[in-house]
């Protein structure tokens, strides 16, 4: 252990606020893939120490800090999780920052922004708007008590289902506030002028999504603006089944291009994980699960006035159905309405949680996601195919999995995600995600070969991998942009020392 | 519990962050809006899935016990809140049986002295204090005679007259025919048992009580701390029905009203023990309705109370960090406009009054019944 850089960075923030003992270690070097070293799909990476800033300045003392003593540096938001993100890339020599004293949170009712610190939850800004009668619209999510800034260093923190009342997206966030690797501040958009207007490309530098999957490899995001949104008065949503992935995905084009609805998904044969999102009961989510296991579904939600509801869900309706589609019955979207519920009861169920609910016991495993985004919707259903493919050649080749009670492995594919619907600015990219479940934890070993089949087959499509995390250190399959990353990661951290091993690979 | 169903029980943690915040809409301040005492003090790995990894590290044997795990160990208050909220989810994660099975088998010298002593002090309550309970009439069941209800004499009454003339004073305008055990005291259990990790004290004491209680012919066990009370609902085999005191507080004024009391606006403490372990959020408010007074709730309540901070025998075990603890669910007080906090549990009592609450007085609800029943003898200290 660097004694010396262990009592300075006390002489930084505190004693309190540096942490060495092997619980933090084990806390912060471990999650639920490493499993304490058994059976683990990768190993642990303990950090050397856990620092807790308290303010700005004391971030840039401690970049200034550990740049000059070569060592590395992990920023993992509120450090609340750490599924499949966020371990230190080299093992017992980095020091790890979470930013839990960080969690102020301000709204600015005359720019209608609300800024955050990392170290703050979805949750808490939530309930904090809401207060104020508004919502704000995050960046995708995980689970209700994620800190905002982990895994990906940029707003997670809010379950994709919380979309369908306040929706969620990437052109919602206004502005940032970064420390450089030389400490200096970068501040983005919204945030280069606290004086200015808020929008979402100015006033300042148009590079408020420069580090967004950057793990914190480009620069320690220290604050950020999301815009807020008055609450709407009336919420409601649409479901609607297809007789093929492709007529779903023609109607979803033109519903896009029409950009009506909020938060609109195809999904295909099980697409149950998206009512599991969020039903309110496992019971609930299984009778949903056993009524939708061989359809093609269209989801999506409408806010805002009674007027504007009652009109884009009729117009909506007209699309859908001229795409033969079929409105649920109303028992059926009685099941669905959990996604309202929940968007603001906050008692959603999230990935981790669902493992292993079909039957109503916990005892399973854990849960894993292989998958990735596309661009295009158009195969979409080819897509879906292989992974099918792929899947009976995981169940043949493990008929343990496949006999066991629990469901093992499945399999969704969406496309106009929740996130990318959102506020006009539906881009139409897709993603198809291949999930498993495993229902006890011995199984965790064979796992990792399935993983490689389902990596595989992404590898074969060519798409961007899903979730930049621990185990998917690159951020794209493409060279080009890969390439283009690593220039621009030259650019701003030329010593290397932001999260090397996490969203870049060691060797580079 | 074997190791490896400790290990078993904390792998159900994923770490999705659930316990961490507070189940509500809206909140006024970020600040009220996370949970557990420990976690949003501390941070890090003394937040609930934190200490779910001292289960995994101990069961596995990936590190030893030494005195900075105890620290993290020792720093849960015990509330409960990370527990119950997990288990509304789908996944749940037993915190409390993990917790106060680690507790048990941490080794002894880990634990905080004051904790251990007090834990050990369990078997001799200084038995000449209840006697003060005979002025008001009620019956030492020691003299043999017998009585459907009884008044439960916990550590904190033992050692506190004025708040048993407070309570037997209650006792007789209440007109219920009670007893106590005075020449021959009960074991005095309560949570400070499990909080030490003396679980099998606590099962020899329960044997003594069920054995006394049924011989005794007690179906009905008043319970004035909160403690003792779940305590003696979790672990009594003897059938008798345990009550909070407030709900015998809630009867008594609806069938004989008291005098309405003159007090600023009020807000209450849900005590972890009253409340999240007794399920008893009720009662008290409904005192607090009884006897005339204004109510502002704090945005956590109910069963989203935050802890005071002393749960866990934290006042036993740190107090100074007991006393850190209070100060967020102080300014929350304070937040609600309200000039006084009332609570039902000696403990909540003591350590709000700790975070030195200059515009807020902390009352003790018994102390309020029975000053607006007339009561005018020395008040309750605490």
């Amino acid at each position: 252990m660097n004694t010396t850089v262990i009592n300075q960075l006390k002489k930084i923030v505190g004693r309190e606020w540096v942490r060495t003992d092997v619980l933090s270690g084990y806390y912060y070097g471990a999650d639920v893939l490493t499993y304490f070293g058994q059976g683990a799909l990768y190993p642990e990476t303990h950090p050397m120490a856990v620092v807790y800033p308290g303010s700005v300045k004391e971030i840039q003392a401690i970049v200034n800090l550990v740049r000059k003593s070569d060592l590395p540096l992990y920023p993992v938001g509120g450090g609340t999780v750490l599924l499949v993100g966020s371990l230190p890339g080299k093992p017992d020599i980095g020091i790890t920052l979470d930013f839990h004293r960080m969690q102020r949170i301000e709204v600015d009712q005359d720019r209608m922004v609300v800024r955050s610190q990392p170290g703050a939850t979805g949750l808490q800004v939530s309930q904090f708007v809401r207060d104020m009668d508004f919502g704000y619209r995050p960046y995708f999510g995980g689970s209700p008590g994620t800190s905002l800034f982990v895994p990906y260093m940029v707003f997670t923190g809010q379950n994709k289902m919380a979309g369908y009342q306040d929706g969620m997206g990437i052109n919602c966030v206004a502005g940032m506030e970064m420390v450089l690797s030389n400490g200096k501040i970068l501040r983005t958009g919204s945030m280069a002028d606290p004086a200015s207007p808020a929008w979402p490309h100015g006033p300042g530098p148009a590079l408020t999504f420069l580090p967004f999957f950057a793990n914190g490899g480009y620069g320690i995001v220290t604050a950020m603006e999301f815009r807020l949104f008055p609450t709407p008065t009336v919420v409601n949503s649409l479901w609607v089944t297809f007789p093929t992935l492709v007529s779903a995905v023609n109607a979803m084009y033109e519903v896009m291009k029409k950009e009506y609805a909020c938060g609109a998904t195809v999904m295909g044969p099980g697409c149950w994980t998206h009512a599991l999102y969020s039903s309110q009961h496992w019971q609930e989510g299984q009778h949903f699960i056993k009524a939708t296991q061989d359809i093609n579904l269209i989801g999506m939600s409408f806010r805002g006035s009674k007027a504007k509801v009652d009109f884009e869900r009729r117009a909506c309706s007209r699309i859908l159905e001229k795409h033969g589609g079929k409105v649920m019955p109303p028992w059926m979207v009685a099941i669905l309405d959990g996604h309202e519920a929940n968007a603001a009861g906050w008692q959603q169920c999230n990935s981790p949680k669902i493992c292993g609910t079909l039957t109503g016991k916990s005892d399973s495993g854990g849960i894993f996601v292989s998958g990735g985004v596309f661009d295009t919707l158009e195969k979409l259903a080819d897509y879906m195919d292989r992974g099918m493919k792929v899947y009976q050649q995981v169940c043949r080749d493990n008929p343990e999995f496949l006999n066991h009670p629990h469901p093992i492995v499945r399999l969704y594919a969406s496309c106009g995600q929740t996130y990318l619907a959102m506020g006009g600015h539906s881009n139409a990219a897709g993603e198809v995600i291949f999930v498993v479940d495993f229902a006890r934890r011995e199984f965790l070993p064979m796992v990792g070969a399935i993983k490689a089949q389902f990596d595989g087959l992404m590898h074969e499509i060519g798409m961007a991998p899903l979730g930049v995390g621990r185990d998917k250190r690159t951020w794209t399959e493409c060279p080009d942009h890969f390439s283009m990353a690593k220039v621009l990661k030259n650019i701003l951290d030329p010593q290397g020392f932001l999260s090397p091993g996490v969203s870049f690979p060691l060797e580079e | 519990m074997t190791k490896e169903e400790l290990l078993k029980l904390a792998l159900h943690c994923n770490r999705c962050g659930t316990c961490r915040g507070v189940t509500q809409d809206a909140v006024p301040d970020p600040d009220f809006s996370t949970q557990c005492p420990c976690g949003m003090t501390l941070f890090g790995a003394y937040e609930p899935a934190g200490l779910m990894y001292i289960a995994r590290g101990i069961a596995t044997g990936a590190f030893p016990w030494d005195e900075t795990i105890a620290n993290y160990l020792f720093a849960c208050t015990l509330c409960g809140y990370c527990d119950d909220l997990c288990s509304r989810g789908y996944r749940h994660t037993p915190a409390i049986a993990i917790l106060e099975e680690l507790r048990r088998i941490v080794p002894p010298e880990l634990k905080p002295r004051g904790l251990k002593k007090a834990a050990q002090s369990v078997r001799k309550p200084a038995a000449d204090r209840l006697s003060v309970l005979k002025a008001y009439g009620l019956a030492d069941l020691s003299d043999g005679s017998t009585a459907e209800t009884l008044i439960f004499c916990d550590r904190f009454l033992i050692a506190n007259g004025p708040k048993l003339r407070e309570l037997g004073f209650l006792m007789k305008k209440s007109g219920k025919r009670a007893g106590f055990f005075g020449k021959d005291p009960l074991p005095p259990v309560d949570a400070i048992l499990l909080n030490a990790g003396c679980q099998d004290v606590l099962e020899k004491s329960m044997k003594e009580i069920d054995t006394r209680l049924n011989a005794h012919g007690v179906k009905q066990v008043i319970c004035y701390h909160p403690e003792a009370l779940s305590v003696l609902r979790r672990f009594s085999r003897s059938g008798a029905d345990f009550i909070p005191v407030t709900r015998l507080y809630a009867e008594m004024l609806k069938k004989k009203p008291a005098r309405k009391l003159k007090l600023s606006a009020v807000t209450y403490q849900d005590p972890c023990h009253l409340g999240r372990y007794a399920q008893d959020y009720q009662s008290p408010r409904e005192v607090i309705a009884g006897l005339g007074l204004k109510l502002r709730e704090m945005w956590r309540s109910g069963n989203d109370s935050l802890c005071c901070g002393a749960g866990g025998s934290m006042l036993l075990a740190r107090p100074k960090l007991a006393q850190r603890y209070a100060v967020n669910r102080i300014n929350e007080a304070k937040a609600t406009g309200a000039g006084v906090v009332i609570t039902a549990c000696p403990n909540c009592m003591v350590n709000l009054q700790q975070a030195q609450p200059k515009s807020m007085k902390i009352v003790d609800i018994t102390s309020l019944m029975a000053q607006a029943y007339g009561y005018k003898g020395k008040a309750g200290s605490r």
